[in-house]
């Protein structure tokens, strides 16, 4: 148990981060109402086994591995349909179609929608969430690279299927080294 | 075994990790920070289309970020600390 944190502390420090679980759930399954089933699993699940956590370690990256799997878990039983063909649902905005200045907001949502699952959620823990890369790799269980090579392909097709910029056709090498972990958060 | 196998078999074992027994341990990666340089550099976007996409995708997360909260998730935390205040 040592090193566990403060249930007091815990339930501040989870309800802080309910709004992040909630955008993150709503990337991955899309469906507002689904998102917030999974939130609240998640929650459970997370006060359930708190004392593995170790205090002063990073509680959204743990958190959001939780939900991640839970997800992944849900979605092999079934539970949660995907929508990722219909091309409207991930990453759903609250905001009404008829306000003005949302549209670009707007077009931009269905265009992420359209991304593979693994695109939409690399872009979302490292561009959305700013967590390093390295960080992200570990939460999916995969190599940095693929992470890299993930948030790259969807920012790639944003920027085709939003007419953003034209890709630059000998491409431009970045070292992505440069990317720390002070830069995330 | 290269480095770039290691940083793969890092990855691989923190997704087959029991979630619940993970402990938040992001520090571990660090073989696989230092691939970084070795990994086949990657074709991307100009920075200044990055910055627009990245841009767009803050304030669309942002919208999310900053609904109005159902009360359920208090409610559902507050459960969970009397639960076992009084366990």
């Amino acid at each position: 148990m040592s090193g566990a944190p403060d249930s007091t502390n815990l339930q501040k420090e989870l309800a802080q981060l309910v709004p992040n679980l909630r955008a993150f759930a709503r990337s991955l399954c899309g469906n507002a109402d689904q998102a917030d089933d999974l939130v609240q699993e998640t929650l459970v699940k997370a006060w359930r086994s708190r004392a593995s956590f170790t205090e002063g370690s990073n509680l959204k990256a743990w958190l959001f591995t939780i939900l991640r799997n839970t997800f992944l878990s849900e979605r092999r039983k079934r539970k949660y349909e995907i929508h990722d063909t219909d091309g409207k649902m991930a990453l759903q905005l609250s905001v009404k179609g008829e306000q003005s200045g949302h549209m670009d907001l707007i077009d931009f949502a269905k265009a992420f929608a359209t991304l593979p699952a693994e695109q939409r959620e690399a872009l979302i823990l490292v561009g959305a969430e700013g967590f390093a890369y390295e960080d992200a790799a570990l939460m999916c269980g995969c190599a940095v690279g693929t992470i890299k090579s993930r948030v790259n392909r969807a920012r790639s097709k944003l920027a085709e299927m939003l007419g953003v910029n034209e890709m630059d056709e000998v491409g431009v090498v970045v070292d992505d080294a440069s990317r720390t972990r002070a830069s995330a958060g | 075994m290269s480095k770039e196998g290691e940083g793969i078999e890092a990855g691989n074992s923190a997704g087959q990790r029991d979630p619940l027994q993970q402990k938040g341990e992001t520090e571990v990666d660090a073989c696989a920070a230092k691939n970084g340089p070795k990994e086949k550099p990657h074709v991307v976007l100009p920075r200044e289309a990055q910055g627009r996409i990245g841009q767009h995708l803050r304030r669309v997360y942002g919208e999310i970020l900053s609904e109005p909260l159902p009360d359920k998730f208090s409610l559902l935390l507050e459960s969970l600390a009397k639960t076992e205040r009084s366990e």
